[in-house]
């Protein structure tokens, strides 16, 4: 497992796509530090501001295209053949390409948080820093955006283009804006359940967090869906 | 009993109803070049995608290294390197890199890139990125990826497609080197027969789906394939008189199937015991192009 995934990462380190983990969070800092907040609860309405656009359209989106980058070597110029032609089982080629996409997601999210503090600290902020909100928050919704991430993965091994994962994966984030108010029928939505597990956790029930059940049983679930399917369907893949 | 490298039996591979691969019976034995033969689109790359587990076959088993492909896919990969048409490559990263990569998978010590590297002669590109590679420095490339896990058997799907004569040579030379130097085994695809003709030590011919013949290049050559021509003073009398079925006379000249030295001499012997008389004695090889135009009925593209 450690040396596919030692392999993969050597593939990555040396690709552009690292720098696709900064855009959001330096686009969310410049949202937050565009609007005026005031009131006790300032980082809370820091954070939620940086998270709309960050959760609503970006997360969706990077998870898309780093599950493409994945692929993208490997349909380019005939990868596919020499790396299956290796002595490495399919199970962990696929397993180590789903570990980088988790790690670039993993990734944006610290930069995002580290931004945040960061736009708090330039704004001036006096109050103390809600950290456990935070890290739930900015964890919540990484964990909610493995399921679509696991989904792309599986578009980004059928088709063996970089756009057609791509526009899939627009297509259905665009309408993410209307969708999330549904509270029915948001939590049902891959591409709406990183937006709603960042917010899903500002209550609390002495002192501790509660958890949205139907947005993570819906989103452990679908995870083990797509995942598995995903790896079905490449376990049998010819190339 | 002898012991093969690949062997598959009943090898069928069926893409929507079209059988594309069919009933091969292959047989490479270790220590052989085996040289597959056969015009564009007749089953070659699909053939080789079933040997390395890249693709199901329909029907059909494969053997290698005398285990079955299906329940020891690691074992076998594991022991054979490949370069299935085009070469593959991240164009992204330098040559050095491209080989780092596999290396990493294949547990094999880091010295092991600067040999195939040499070997390849790429070690002075070895820093640059491959999407500014050649075709035939891509091609080099991807024979050392195939050669990295030092493995027992080499399969190489065309690989001097897109070199230059010089390029096609050196690896020509690489290729024969093999067995003796590493006593690797290779499987050799072509759809060029006088390339075939100039490592193979064994031959398959492969033509829409189906194997037509498979032998040892020897074993071919022998085969009836030269034969002797008598120049003499009247040769449709001497025709009659050779009486062979398998005398021809084509344009003034007698020709019979391959004899040996003594059984020249006894015909010289009873043609000029009769009177007649021979100006020339000589043997023609039938170029193993004409040969294989017999045996494949004619396919032309060969
Ligand atoms: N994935 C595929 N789907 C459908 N037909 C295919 C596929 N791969 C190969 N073929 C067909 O199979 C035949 C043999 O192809 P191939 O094995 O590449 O021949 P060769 O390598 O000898 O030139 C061709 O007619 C080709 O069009
Ligand atoms: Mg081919």
């Amino acid at each position: 497992m450690l040396r596919m995934f030692h392999a993969e990462l050597l593939k990555m380190q040396k690709s552009s796509i690292w720098s696709l983990t900064l855009v959001s969070p330096l686009l969310a800092s410049l949202i937050g530090l565009g609007i005026g907040i005031e009131g006790p609860v300032q980082w809370e309405q820091l954070m939620a501001n940086m998270n709309i656009t960050h959760t609503v359209l970006f997360l969706p989106l990077l998870a898309g295209i780093f599950s493409s980058c994945t692929c993208r070597f490997e349909h380019v110029d005939g990868g596919w053949k020499q790396l299956l032609a290796q002595p490495v089982s399919r199970g962990l080629v696929y397993t180590s390409k789903f570990l980088i996409v988790t790690l670039l997601l993993m990734l944006t999210q610290l930069l995002f948080l580290a931004v945040l503090m960061i736009t708090g600290w330039i704004k001036g902020f006096s109050g103390d820093i809600p950290w456990e909100l935070f890290l739930l928050s900015v964890g919540g919704s990484m964990f909610a955006s493995l399921p679509l991430a696991a989904l792309q993965l599986f578009a980004s091994t059928i088709w063996s283009s970089f756009a057609a994962p791509m526009a899939l994966n627009v297509i259905f984030t665009l309408p993410n804006i209307l969708i999330v108010n549904s509270e029915k029928f948001a939590p049902y939505y891959p591409w709406a359940q990183p937006f709603l597990a960042a917010f899903s956790l500002t209550d609390k029930v002495g002192g501790l967090p509660i958890f949205d059940a139907t947005l993570y049983g819906v989103v452990v679930s679908s995870f083990f869906l797509f995942f598995v399917s995903g790896l079905a369907y490449f376990q049998r893949k010819e190339v | 009993m002898e012991k093969f490298m690949i062997q598959t039996k009943g090898l069928t591979k069926t893409f929507k109803k079209k059988k594309v691969v069919e009933n091969l019976d292959l047989q490479i034995k270790e220590g052989e070049i085996y040289g597959f033969l056969g015009p564009n689109g007749a089953g070659k790359s699909t053939t080789i995608r079933m040997l390395l587990g890249l693709a199901r076959p329909s029907s059909g088993t494969i053997e290698m290294f005398g285990k079955n492909l299906q329940d020891n896919k690691s074992f076998i990969l594991k022991k054979t390197g490949s370069l299935v048409e085009s070469p593959s490559y991240y164009g992204h990263l330098t040559a050095y890199e491209n080989l780092e990569v596999l290396r990493r998978l294949l547990e094999i010590p880091k010295s092991r890139i600067d040999e195939v590297l040499s070997i390849v002669r790429l070690n002075r590109e070895a820093k640059r990125p491959v999407k500014g590679f050649s075709l035939g420095m891509k091609q080099r490339l991807g024979i050392a990826a195939a050669m990295l896990g030092n493995p027992e058997l080499l399969i190489l799907d065309e690989p001097t497609n897109g070199l230059d004569p010089s390029g096609i040579h050196e690896i020509r030379e690489l290729i024969r080197s093999l067995p003796k130097e590493h006593g690797t085994t290779v499987l050799v695809s072509s759809h060029l027969l006088s390339e075939i003709d100039l490592m193979a030590t064994q031959l398959g011919i492969i033509a829409k789906g189906q194997l037509v013949f498979q032998n040892s290049i020897e074993e071919i050559r022998k085969k009836s394939m030269s034969r002797i021509g008598f120049h003499v003073n009247n040769p449709v009398e001497v025709k009659t008189l050779i009486n062979s079925s398998h005398a021809v006379n084509e344009e003034g000249i007698v020709y019979v199937d391959y004899l040996a030295d003594a059984k020249v001499a006894a015909m010289i012997d009873v043609i000029v015991s009769h009177k007649y008389e021979i100006y020339r004695v000589q043997e023609e090889k039938k170029s193993l192009e004409e040969i294989f135009l017999t045996i494949t009925n004619g396919e032309a593209s060969l």
